[in-house]
């Protein structure tokens, strides 16, 4: 991805020199510091001295499992360390100083897609640079807006929040209304329970979503853009501050290292709680003072949005994988937050190409497919994947925002259906009648399931045909695939 | 209420009122209000939302609609010393309930987005804990 840059960008790069190597990247971040990350990161840098300049703090790589851990970067070569509450940093010191063993062990995806930096730099633009960031911004501004919008839509590419809605056909939707002040909308509130990927790439790569947004802004033309980002998610919301600073005081997000004006302004924002905010017209709502519930649709976002302008709302995945637009090809990946029972739980980006299935990605995550009895994709708007189903292969579509939860054959399925159902119940926003006396009827339901097997099956009609939003339309769904897989076990 | 929590309590009503004062006097500066309200005091009292509810030219009891709505906004001082316990559906799976049995003062919480790292505990300061054992746990509230 470094061949082939511009002037403007070989000038940046200039400016912004790559850091020194080897190096020790210690993976702090919201999870690194929630098992103590910061501790080992003193301790090596009191072990190395004077070169205690070379152990740096990075964010999380995705691989929670392996947290507290850091990485030694020698040249090309990385190498991850695990668990160094059990294992200690004296084979970390050893690699920095060049013996790092046999095992070439880095279980990242690596060099490619949208997790290819992350937790492997130390948040500096230069690092950010050397590893080809901004390139794809840098490409995309050598074509015409109508020519970008032509590769995104070859590349196939639909948006990563759960809906999958072709990218390129929302985009042309608001690049077609000239004549009003047109508005982008990051959605990264993230607040369905089990998905921690936007907060992984906020942290850990927070210069590939600015990349994003500049390459849809160029694309589409925004005059304000708003990035939403979950009130728990403070380290991200910081981190992702400070790139933007960065990013200004380089002068690419006004556009003038490339000799141009963008004329974007954005806005960072957070919100405070409640799983219907991640839903797209409550985000409007929150952002222009209104109470947090749902709009009626028609009229739809494109047309009449923030403040009453068009309005495009793409999750923070979908514009960070969209930089990925000319790697040839372009990855067809999608990020899974994997949790529950496996030995490696985290952050995985997972090839949709046709050949992946449940059980590589169990595999993938150290486990024995035969000791998971299902999974739930999509929390509590899901499904669950039976055992016998683990051979199907992905697709984007059945993949939600990518939440998935393995449960061990000990696991009461039916308990974890009530407690999908309660908390759809406790979030409700009340502004529909279907979704406010409907998810409270359920939970009631299915204290005695057996004998309510009809209502229960009117109730899920009424809660997905009449809710306002997709809150109460699909907190139906998780209760439907638990009576089709495990009837038995109410 | 003593006078020294009193005067505390003033120190962080006048932080608060700084950070709303900074933000534009529109309505989509509400939440943000509220926000900078709640850094600050740690729950929003009735002054506080008041203060905000005047900054932002909204009425009182559409603020007060808006504020109850958002889950972390809290209308009522958090307990000293209180920790939580994360009941996301992993950290349920992980044993949040022996935690929150074993361990007392401690109260539940909504998913932290930790699910890797569960069973997830999280102190005063919203400082998050992951993959705790009880002894650990009761190590930590000791200490």
């Amino acid at each position: 991805m470094k061949t082939n840059a511009s002037a403007p960008l070989a000038r940046l790069r200039e400016q912004h020199p790559a850091p020194r190597l080897p190096r020790i990247l210690v993976h702090c971040g919201t999870a690194g510091n929630a098992m103590g990350a910061t501790r080992y990161l003193e301790e090596l840098r009191i072990a190395l001295g004077d070169r205690s300049d070379s152990v740096v703090e990075a964010a999380s790589d995705g691989a929670n499992w392996a947290a507290p851990a850091a990485t030694v970067a020698q040249g090309t070569y990385m190498r991850r360390f695990e668990r160094l509450d059990l294992h200690g940093i004296d084979d970390v010191i050893a690699c920095f100083n060049g013996d790092c063993g046999d095992e070439a062990n880095y279980a990242g995806t690596g060099g490619r897609g949208l997790t290819a930096r992350l937790g492997r730099n130390d948040g500096t633009l230069g690092d950010v640079l050397a590893q080809g960031g901004y390139s794809a911004l840098d490409r995309a501004l050598t074509s015409t807006p109508e020519q970008l919008l032509d590769a995104i839509e070859d590349a196939g590419f639909t948006g990563r929040g759960g809906a999958h809605f072709p990218v390129a056909t929302k985009w042309r939707l608001a690049a077609a209304d000239t004549h009003r002040p047109r508005m982008l909308v990051v959605n990264a509130e993230e607040g369905e329970p089990g998905v921690f990927k936007d907060r992984h790439l906020l942290e850990g790569d927070p210069h590939r979503l600015i990349e994003g947004i500049l390459i849809a802004h160029y694309a589409v033309g925004f005059e304000r853009a708003y990035v939403y980002i979950n009130g728990q998610a403070r380290t991200a919301r910081a981190i992702f501050e400070n790139a933007l600073a960065d990013a200004a005081a380089a002068e690419i997000f006004s556009g003038a290292a490339w000799n141009q004006t963008f004329g974007l302004k954005i806005h960072v924002r957070s919100g405070a709680g409640g799983y219907v905010c991640g839903e797209e017209s409550v985000i409007l709502n929150s952002i222009e003072g209104e109470r947090p519930v749902p709009r009626y649709k028609p009229p739809y976002a494109t047309d009449r949005g923030l403040f009453g302008n068009p309005t495009i709302i793409n999750n923070a995945e979908t514009l960070c994988a969209i930089t990925t637009v000319f790697e040839k090809p372009p990855p067809p990946t999608k990020l899974v937050s994997l949790s529950g029972d496996v030995p490696r739980p985290g952050l995985y980006e997972i090839p949709v190409d046709g050949a992946t299935t449940w059980t590589s990605l169990l595999v993938m995550a150290g486990t024995n497919p035969l000791d998971v009895q299902a999974i739930l994709i999509g929390g509590p708007s899901g499904v669950f994947v039976m055992a016998e189903q683990f051979e199907e292969v992905l697709e984007m579509r059945s993949l939600g925002a990518g939440g998935v939860v393995a449960f061990g054959s000990n696991t009461d399925l039916s308990q974890i259906t009530r407690e999908l159902a309660s908390y759809n119940m406790r979030e409700s926003c009340g502004e529909c009648t279907p979704c406010r006396e409907g998810t409270t009827r359920m939970v009631a339901l299915l204290e005695h399931p057996a004998e309510h097997r009809k209502e229960i099956a009117n109730l899920i009609e009424i809660l997905t045909e009449g809710s306002l939003c997709q809150l109460g339309g699909m907190a139906g769904r998780p209760i439907q695939s638990a009576l089709d897989q495990f009837p038995t076990a109410f | 209420m003593t006078n020294e929590e009193l005067s505390i309590n003033l120190e962080a009503m006048q932080d608060g009122t700084s950070g709303v004062d900074a933000l534009p006097r529109d309505k989509d500066q509400l939440l943000p209000a509220l926000l900078a309200m709640h850094q600050a005091l740690d729950w929003l009292p009735r002054e506080a939302i008041s203060y905000v509810a005047n900054h932002v030219q909204v009425p009182l009891s559409e603020v007060y609609a808006t504020t109850t709505a958002y889950s972390e906004l809290r209308l009522e001082p958090p307990v000293p010393g209180q920790w939580h316990v994360c009941t996301g559906i992993a950290c349920n799976l992980a044993g949040a309930d022996k935690l929150l049995d074993q361990i007392p003062n401690t109260a539940r919480i909504d998913c932290q987005f930790l699910c890797a790292l569960a069973p997830v505990i999280s102190d005063e300061d919203e400082q998050l804990f992951g993959r705790v054992s009880v002894e650990e746990f009761r190590d930590r509230v000791n200490s």
